[in-house]
Order: C-alpha cells, then sequence, then structure tokens
C-alpha cells in the first residue's frame, strides 16, 4: 500500500531486537555474555581463511552483514576490525571482550561467505587430496598455493610473532598446515546446518 | 505403498524408504506426503558399490555418530560417548591418514523390526563390521545429507539436529588441562602435519567394502574352526579365523623400519581366534590403557600422532603391535610399547597365545592416549556377577569394603560422590576396577584402588574365572559404601 514505507531503510532499529538470522543460534550455557578465547581465535581465523580465498573479503564480509541485516552489530570497517581483534594473537588485540550476539553475527557472516566460496573450497581440498596422494607439495597447484600464499601473508602480517602459539606457525610449512585445517572446517560451514555446528563447536570444552 | 526420499551430494546419496501412518501430509494442500515410518536406508559413496544399509537402529546410530564426529572434526575437542549402555551400530574414527576417516557399522544382530512386513531382502545379514574409508571433503557431504534429511520436515519430522557443546569437565578430563586451552584450530592441525610428514608414504588403497567373511575363506580355504579355548569367551565370539588380516583391513604399506613385532602380530591374527566379546574387550581395553598410561613418558615429542594396532592375549598381555603409518626408531622410543611388550624370557620369544583382541592405540600429538577395540564393538559389555553364592559374595563385599576402608580415611577433598566399579575374583583379589563418573576419572589417585589393584592382581587370566562384581561410592563425607553391581 504505502511503498514508500518498504523502500525506505529502517533509521534506527531498535539496539536490543536481535536480527531474526540470528535466532537460530542458541546461548550457550556460559557465565558470561561474551565469548571465550577458543572461540574469539577460531572465529577470527575462519574469517582470515576467506580472506585468503577471496580477493576483497573484508568487504565481502561487510556487504554479506548488509545483506543479512547485521549492519546494526557489524556497522563498519572499524567496527569489524574491532571485534576480529579481540582474536588473542591479534597484533592490534584489545582486552574488549566479543559479546555472544556480535560472535554470531560474525559466525552467520563467515557461513555465509563460505557458502559462497562452496566451489573453490571443494577445488581445493580435491587438489590437495590429489596432491598428497602424488607425493608432492601444494606448491604443485597454482590455485592452491596461491590461497596458501595469501593465507600466509594475512597471518603473519596480523598476527603477533611473540606469542607462543603464533611462533609455533613460523615455518611455511606449518602455516600451511593450519590454512588447509581451516579450509576443511570451511567446507563443513557450508553445508545445510553449517552455521549451527560451527557455533556449538566454537563453545565445546567451555560449557556448564 | 513405500516412498522413497533422496538426500543427494557428489559424493555421497542417502535414500530413505519410508511409509505414511496414514496421518496425512505437513498442513500444505500440495505439500509431499508426510514419512513417518522408516523402512529402509541406504547410504550410497561414490566410488563403493554396495551402499550401507540398514534399518531405523542403523539411520539413528548414523545421524549420531556423524554429528559427533563433525562437531569434533570443527571444534578438536574429544566428545563424549553416546549413552554408555547402547553400543553405536555406526560408529566413525580417524582414518589411518589424517585427512582420512574410517566409517565402521557393525553387522546388525536382529533384523530392524520397525516395519514388520518389510521384505526381508532389505535386512541383508552382515556377519562382520563393514569399514568405509572417507576422505574429508566424502565425510562432509555424508554429514550434509544427514542435515538435508533433518531439515526436511516431510520425513521423519521426529528425528532432527540435535547439538550440544562438550561440557567443560568432560574436556577437562580427557586432556592435559594446559593443552585444553589451545585453539582449535590448532588441534586439528595435527592433521595436516601428519599428512605432510607422510607424503613419502604410499596412499593406502581404499577399497570398496567386500563381505569379509567372505575374503576370509578366500584366503584360508580349509577355515578350521580353531576349537582352541574360544569356548570360554562368549557364544558371540564367533570363530573368526581371520578376517582382520584381509587387505582392507590393513592397507598401510609394511613400513620399513618396521616393529619387530609386525610381522608377529600378521602372524597371530592368522593363527588364533579373535576376541570379540564386548565385556572381555572392555576389560582389556582398560587393562591396556593403563598398562600404556602409566608408562608413557615424553608425552608428545613424537610431533605427530602415532596410530598402532595392537593385539593383546587374554590376560591382557602386549603381544604383538604394528603401526598404521611407518615410524621411525625415534617414535617408536617415544612409546612404551617395545618396554611392555611380553616376552617369555625363557624361550625369548612370544607364547603362542589362546586368542588375540586387537586395540586401536592413539599416541596423540597433544600427548593423550587413546585405545579403542580394533573393531569397535559389538553388543554391550555386561558386568554381571557371575559369582552367584549369596553367602560368598556377602563374604567378599565385607572385604572389600575392609580392604578399602583401611587404606581410605581423613577428610575427602572431593565434592562430588565417586562411583567406581570394582571387580573381585573367589579369593578377594580386586580384577578389575573403573571409573563410573567423572569426579571418579579425576580422584583416582586420592582413593586405593589403583594401589590394591596393582598389589592384588597378578596377571591373572581377567575374564576366566567367575567374578563379583561391586559398586563402590566413595561420599565427599568420608563414608563408604559397597553394595553389588547391577
Amino acid at each position: 500500500m504505502n511503498r514508500s514505507v518498504s523502500v525506505m531503510p529502517v533509521n534506527s532499529p531498535p539496539t536490543q531486537s536481535m536480527p531474526l538470522i540470528l535466532e537460530s543460534l542458541p546461548d550457550p550455557p556460559i557465565a558470561t555474555d561474551s565469548c571465550p578465547r577458543r572461540a574469539r581465535l577460531q572465529i577470527d581465523l575462519i574469517l582470515l581463511a576467506i580472506e585468503a580465498l577471496e580477493l576483497g573479503g573484508s568487504e565481502a564480509m561487510l556487504a554479506a552483514a548488509k545483506d543479512l541485516e547485521l549492519r546494526g552489530i557489524i556497522k563498519n570497517r572499524v567496527v569489524l576490525w574491532r571485534l576480529r581483534s579481540t582474536n588473542p594473537l591479534r597484533r592490534s588485540h584489545t582486552r574488549r571482550s566479543l559479546k555472544l550476539d556480535e560472535a554470531k553475527a560474525l559466525v552467520v557472516v563467515a557461513c555465509h561467505l563460505a557458502r559462497r566460496l562452496t566451489v573453490v573450497i571443494r577445488q581445493h581440498l580435491l587438489a590437495y587430496q590429489q596432491i598428497n596422494e602424488k607425493q608432492l607439495s601444494p606448491e604443485h597447484n597454482f590455485y592452491l598455493s596461491e590461497y596458501l600464499d595469501r593465507f600466509r601473508a594475512h597471518f603473519r602480517s596480523r598476527m603477533n610473532p611473540r606469542r607462543a602459539i603464533v611462533m609455533v606457525y613460523k615455518s611455511d610449512e606449518k602455516l600451511n598446515e593450519l590454512g588447509m585445517s581451516l579450509l576443511s572446517q570451511l567446507l563443513f560451514c557450508t553445508g545445510t546446518s553449517g552455521v549451527q555446528r560451527l557455533w556449538i563447536s566454537l563453545f565445546d570444552g567451555e560449557v556448564g | 505403498m513405500t516412498m522413497r526420499r533422496q538426500y543427494s551430494l557428489p559424493n555421497c546419496t542417502l535414500i530413505l524408504e519410508g511409509l505414511s501412518n496414514g496421518s496425512g501430509t505437513t498442513g500444505q494442500p500440495d505439500s509431499r506426503p508426510l514419512i513417518s515410518i522408516l523402512v529402509n536406508v541406504e547410504c550410497y559413496f561414490a566410488g563403493y558399490e554396495k551402499p550401507l544399509t540398514g534399518g531405523r537402529d542403523f539411520f539413528e546410530s548414523l545421524i549420531r555418530s556423524v554429528s559427533r564426529y563433525a562437531q569434533e572434526f570443527l571444534s578438536g575437542v574429544p566428545q563424549p560417548p553416546a549413552a554408555e549402555d547402547k553400543p553405536e551400530v555406526v560408529q566413525l574414527q580417524k582414518g589411518d591418514r589424517e585427512d582420512l576417516h574410517r566409517l565402521i557399522v557393525q553387522p546388525t544382530t536382529v533384523a530392524d523390526t520397525t516395519y514388520a512386513g518389510g521384505s526381508p531382502s532389505h535386512q541383508t545379514a552382515v556377519l562382520q563390521p563393514t569399514q568405509v574409508v572417507l576422505t574429508t571433503v566424502q565425510l562432509f557431504d555424508l554429514v550434509d545429507a544427514v542435515d538435508q534429511f533433518l531439515a526436511d520436515s516431510s520425513t521423519l519430522p521426529d528425528l532432527s539436529l540435535k547439538l550440544s557443546s562438550v561440557s567443560k569437565r568432560y574436556a577437562a578430563a580427557h586432556e592435559p588441562i594446559s593443552k585444553r586451552v589451545a585453539p582449535a584450530a590448532f588441534g586439528v592441525t595435527s592433521l595436516a602435519v601428519a599428512a605432510i610428514a607422510f607424503m613419502l608414504v604410499p596412499i593406502p588403497k581404499v577399497e570398496p567394502p567386500k563381505d569379509p567373511a567372505l575374503q576370509a575363506n578366500a584366503q584360508n580355504p580349509t577355515p578350521t574352526p580353531t576349537p582352541v579355548s574360544s569356548s570360554t569367551s562368549s557364544p558371540t565370539a564367533s570363530p573368526t579365523s581371520s578376517p582382520t588380516a584381509s587387505p582392507t583391513s590393513s592397507p598401510s604399506p609394511t613400513p620399513s623400519t618396521a616393529a619387530p613385532s609386525a610381522s608377529e602380530l600378521e602372524a597371530l591374527l592368522t593363527s588364533v581366534p579373535e576376541i570379540t566379546d564386548a565385556t572381555e574387550l572392555r576389560v582389556l581395553q582398560r587393562k591396556l590403557y593403563n598398562q600404556i598410561n602409566q608408562k608413557w613418558e615424553n608425552r608428545g615429542s613424537a610431533g605427530r600422532n602415532l596410530v598402532y594396532r595392537v593385539g593383546v592375549g587374554k590376560d591382557g598381555a602386549i603381544l604383538a603391535y604394528k603401526p598404521e603409518l611407518p615410524t621411525t626408531n625415534e617414535q617408536d622410543q617415544a612409546t612404551p610399547l617395545a618396554q611392555l611388550r611380553y616376552i617369555n624370557p625363557a624361550t625369548g620369544t612370544n607364547p603362542a597365545p589362546e586368542a588375540i583382541a586387537q586395540f586401536k592405540v592413539v599416541f596423540t600429538k597433544r600427548g593423550v592416549l587413546e585405545v579403542s577395540p580394533w573393531w569397535g564393538y559389538r553388543g554391550k559389555p555386561s558386568f554381571k556377577s557371575d559369582l552367584t553364592d549369596a553367602e560368598q559374595v556377602k563374604g567378599l563385599k565385607q572385604q572389600l569394603y575392609d580392604q578399602i576402608r583401611k587404606d581410605w580415611s581423613g577428610t575427602p577433598k572431593f565434592s562430588r560422590a565417586l562411583v567406581y566399579r570394582v571387580a573381585m575374583n573367589k579369593d578377594g583379589n580386586i580384577t578389575d576396577y573403573e571409573p563410573y563418573n567423572q569426579s571418579a576419572v579425576d580422584y583416582e589417585d586420592d582413593i586405593p584402588l589403583p594401589r590394591l589393584y596393582q598389589s592384588k592382581s597378578s596377571g591373572t587370566k581377567v575374564t576366566q574365572e567367575p567374578l563379583a562384581q561391586f559398586k563402590v561410592v566413595f561420599r565427599p563425607s568420608g563414608v563408604l559404601e559397597v553394595s553389588s553391581w547391577r
């Protein structure tokens, strides 16, 4: 009837109301409303792998946040960066906590992008398997090595090398392994219930 | 009339056949009719000709196992087993290489009875566990086929996705505390580490699941049902002469730096019957775990998960073992297997055992020991008392109480009751015990059972003598309770 209403973006969505899309993710039975360390770390690394798969990945994340009506939580580039900086390994790590709703929004965005990248993810994993079978190194597949190059570059430029865990990943081989394991986790995010599965797994060993 | 539903992914197709119970559709006039009774499930994998099939039990177990394994894959945190009282028909385990996964289906003893009028051809009698090796992409396709089914409200709407995170207490008990905070991504990297470390190894050939019984026959044209002492194990211990020695079960190449006992294991497997009784396996599993766990030092020094197939005699002695993938000498030395292996001091060789049980022993990169029956459990371990004389049991109960009481005093440190199952033979020796709740695992060192067990048990053949089974509860108040195990 009143077309202008449907076209107009809602000016100020009430801040408390939770976007519908996050409702499929239950609050885990933990004492606080912020995410445990492993969840913060894991979410950021998953996003890092997406960036290595797709040029302009962080733009895509913002665009996805808009499409999924999560702009109330992921408002802009700076907010996205702050949320990701809750990863304790980051150079830019701050003591800021990651609220459950914020984590849910990041997980939904990650799975949304992963789903769009399904074909690439599967191709890379199949290539990796064939490379292993032929006893070759990942450099033998152009696309796979491109992904791993980018992943290593992202990781090294953003993670604090003084952290013990980051030191473990000094060598290219170790980082490649991390990149591949994140890629197989991304594959699981592409599934029908990938969002729920990833979300619940983030709290393994953390709930009461 | 039966209806079919199909969930297809590139590497996995799930086909369900079922019936409506007549109550109509899901609501919308032109929606698909509701399937509420499951008749048969077929699960096809690319590259495997024959599907895995089964009824409702099989399917529910498939859903649970797939769900659990997927979650562990994502988080790297070990998942608690499903309800203790019911062994899973379908089990998923890490594969020989770490980007491979093993799907094991136990034979169903009784045909599923969800649909009495179902054609008998659906209930193919499988006598041996079936094994399918999946790559990570294939595993994912299976997970997603299951998820598509679970999301489909017009097919068995009573089954839906149920996920929950592993509790803090379970995770704490199953990983060293210091390691527990390590992020999942790093846990899962052990997969990749292994994959790269083994790049020089020929890839295990994935073979379609064949009927192992046929293979056994093919290998062993005259399958003499070795009547050694397999009669002592329960009737379910079928005279499995050597299905496990079939090529499908050991796809890994013979390692160049093979442990000396690798060939012996092969030989043993072909010459003696295998122990398959669930109760016996469970007891041996605990014996093996305790033996290795006590002796395993330099944890995590191998730099990767080391997987061994270990053959164990009826008395729990390690007779032979074989790495799943070639290991270096240093890696073998990092495990206590060589040290624990039983060699007859008189002859310098292994005694010929009466029967052998096979276990998968994993020394994880992170210092956690995992022991499981190689073929999984068939049936439920039962711990009924074999000693039936009421007077005798009563005497043993008192004796057990006194033994523990003598060594256990003072104010307990724990805040929840510790529950154990304790087995005694007629002489009053504690031949086995097992924690039954989380606190019991955590505070095992605070109670006298480990000492009593070690000092009294003399490597006697564990399940050959009749035992009395007790439930022992240590209360935080200092009260000790001993009752018969039921």
